[in-house]
């Protein structure tokens, strides 16, 4: 994803740019269609032309095959795909941190174990490892827990991304710990008759921190692709939910005649996307000048 | 051997090496089947009394090192006894050895890496009182390591900065508060100056002997030059090769070495005089790999007065004159000509 042409600080500072516009549109996204003036719901299309209908003064963005304003549902969609990347990747990080400082802090046959079930993820592709356990699962508007979420069905997704993200930081965090283990302070601490939760929590995660943040913020990137394509499936966020990944099917039937549809919620996809990646290797490349390659 | 060379008769020793070996494997293949042994430590026996100090020195590769650690118990030996005043470590459960951590402590050679980077000062230094909770509360730890700071030679205002913030020098005393903090009766600092400035190593020499007068600490004082251990160490310890070669009184090894690696360590050591030359007999070669020794006696691949029966018999160590132990065919031991008891 690293465009070559740009330097370790502008692309940091573009990512930085695009993803808080992004958060800055997700977390004001109800005064901002208010501003808009149209809900993400109302059929607003004159009555007289069949929608989807083209971009004009009252419609910056046009309408949809339901003649729903697009760029408020645009931006209601934002708060969809945040939730879905930010939750799948905190549920990935912490299920990944605590089974990979396991596995880098006791070793032997623990260590083995643990990197083995990893390995079972990263040989599946993950959209459709995502794809059969979403098919594999009681429905989530009627599922335990999931059914009283405000959004069952994106729960259902962040869930499965988030399961299925474990593996990425838990190899990543095994090797920190061995890395960091071997440091002299963590021998100190030993040597002071630190416990090993201790020496964990005070001494080796904390030197993690750094890739970590690189890890999960291009993970947050890598979620909310991953939500969009599951969407697009039909298998993530249901309609009338104005998900980018829906909005894009919805759009499918109208690709040659009508292609507004589809490239609005595509491109937002795409922009906000590239915005993590770059954010990410932005991040990576100020920690280390030597951009040493982590959990790509 | 049955008594741990070198203890000094009179007194009961703090701490007693006995027979320790540490092996480490060496793995090969996509099988990672063991392929043979690293015997970085090897039948090793020392022993020190309360607050003495004793100079554990050899090239790198020599096993000192290792030897500190399975001390420390960081590492666990292959095999022997670590007794610290009559305690068996080896044997302690893992909550027991934490609470005995308490009195053994270590200083580390590298001030860079033996701090935490992303903890502040103060934080560092009360990790050991938290820890063992010494001390009631927050406020009245803060004010022990303001003292410990203050007795290390650092500023207790500097408390709240970060490790990256100090010099070398400063790091070491950092290092050096952080392991008095638990008031030890043995700290196993491990090259503890090697890494600084020649004028800065003497401070922190300095600092350790007035600790060591004013709290009577003992120390296995690693070193891998013989000229730094002449101030501080009361015995010195000659490793090669995961041996013990010879064991001395500072003063009596410095005047009359006895092992040819000694003599060969101590010959390196430079003299501030230009005018003086010196007849100089440097070590030829590397120290051979400890995965795979010489036969017979292990230096005898480096030494300039090999013998025979060097390349085939491994001399043991005998005690040449009260206290003076060496390891060498050609000493003249008490038993006979060949060094080896009668």
């Amino acid at each position: 994803m690293r465009l070559p042409f740009l330097g370790a600080r502008l692309s940091l500072m573009i990512g930085a740019l695009l993803v808080a516009a992004f958060v800055l549109c997700a977390a004001l996204a109800p005064w901002l269609v208010s501003l808009v003036g149209y809900g993400p719901f109302d059929q607003v299309a004159p009555r007289s032309i069949t929608p989807p209908t083209p971009p004009d003064a009252l419609h910056l963005l046009g309408t949809d095959t339901l003649g729903r304003d697009l760029l408020s549902r645009l931006i209601s969609g934002t708060r969809i795909s945040l939730e879905a990347g930010l939750l799948a990747e905190a549920i990935a990080l912490v299920l990944g941190t605590i089974v990979g400082a396991f596995a880098g802090y006791f070793g032997g046959r623990t260590d083995a174990l643990l990197m083995r079930c990893a390995e079972l993820v990263f040989a599946f592709p993950e959209p459709l490892l995502a794809l059969a356990i979403i098919a594999a699962v009681p429905d989530p508007e009627t599922a335990p827990f999931l059914r009283h979420l405000p959004h069952p069905s994106i729960g259902m997704v962040f869930l499965v991304l988030g399961f299925l993200g474990w593996a990425k930081i838990a190899r990543l965090v095994r090797g920190e710990v061995l890395r960091i283990r071997a440091r002299e302070f963590a021998q100190a601490a030993q040597a002071l008759g630190a416990n090993g939760a201790r020496v964990v929590m005070r001494h080796l995660l904390p030197n993690a921190l750094g890739p970590l943040i690189v890890a999960a913020t291009l993970g947050i990137g890598g979620n909310i692709l991953m939500e969009a394509w599951l969407s697009f499936l039909g298998v993530g966020a249901r309609p009338p939910l104005p998900s980018w990944g829906t909005m894009v099917t919805e759009g499918q039937a109208y690709i040659l005649s009508k292609p507004w549809v589809c490239i609005a919620p595509g491109m937002a996809i795409l922009v906000v996307v590239l915005g993590f990646n770059l954010l990410g290797d932005g991040i990576r490349d100020l920690l280390d000048p030597r951009r040493r390659v982590i959990a790509a | 051997m049955t008594r741990a060379a070198t203890t000094p008769a009179a007194e009961r020793p703090l701490l007693e090496v006995r027979r320790l070996a540490k092996h480490f494997p060496v793995r090969r293949g996509v099988l990672s089947r063991v392929s043979g042994w690293v015997r970085a430590v090897d039948d090793v026996s020392l022993s020190i009394a309360p607050g003495e100090t004793l100079a554990l020195v050899g090239e790198s590769g020599s096993g000192k090192t290792t030897t500190g650690r399975c001390i420390l118990r960081l590492l666990e030996p292959t095999a022997g006894e670590v007794r610290f005043d009559g305690v068996d470590l080896l044997a302690l459960p893992p909550r027991e050895m934490r609470r005995m951590r308490r009195q053994i402590q270590v200083i580390f050679q590298d001030p860079y890496s033996s701090l935490n980077p992303r903890m502040r000062i103060g934080t560092i230094v009360r990790e050991p009182l938290d820890i063992h909770r010494i001390g009631s509360g927050r406020r009245e730890r803060d004010e022990m390591v303001a003292r410990l700071l203050q007795r290390v030679g650092l500023d207790p205002a500097m408390m709240r900065r970060y490790p990256h913030e100090f010099s070398g020098g400063q790091r070491q005393r950092i290092g050096v508060a952080r392991a008095l903090a638990l008031r030890p009766r043995l700290i196993v600092a491990d090259e503890p100056v090697s890494a600084l400035d020649v004028s800065v190593q003497a401070q922190v020499i300095n600092l350790l002997i007035d600790l060591q007068e004013e709290f009577h600490i003992a120390y296995l004082f690693i070193a891998h030059d013989l000229a730094v251990v002449e101030r501080i160490a009361d015995r010195v310890a000659v490793m090669y090769l995961g041996k013990l070669v010879e064991v001395a009184a500072t003063a009596e090894m410095f005047k009359n070495p006895l092992h040819p690696y000694t003599k060969a360590l101590l010959q390196a050591i430079p003299v501030p005089d230009p005018a003086r030359a010196r007849e100089r007999e440097a070590l030829r070669g590397d120290l051979p790999s400890p995965a795979d020794p010489p036969p017979g006696c292990r230096f005898h691949t480096r030494c300039p007065v090999v013998i025979e029966v060097c390349r085939k018999v491994e001399p043991p160590l005998v005690e040449v004159t009260p206290g003076h132990w060496a390891a060498c065919h050609l000493v003249p031991g008490p038993g006979g000509p060949d060094g080896r008891r009668g």
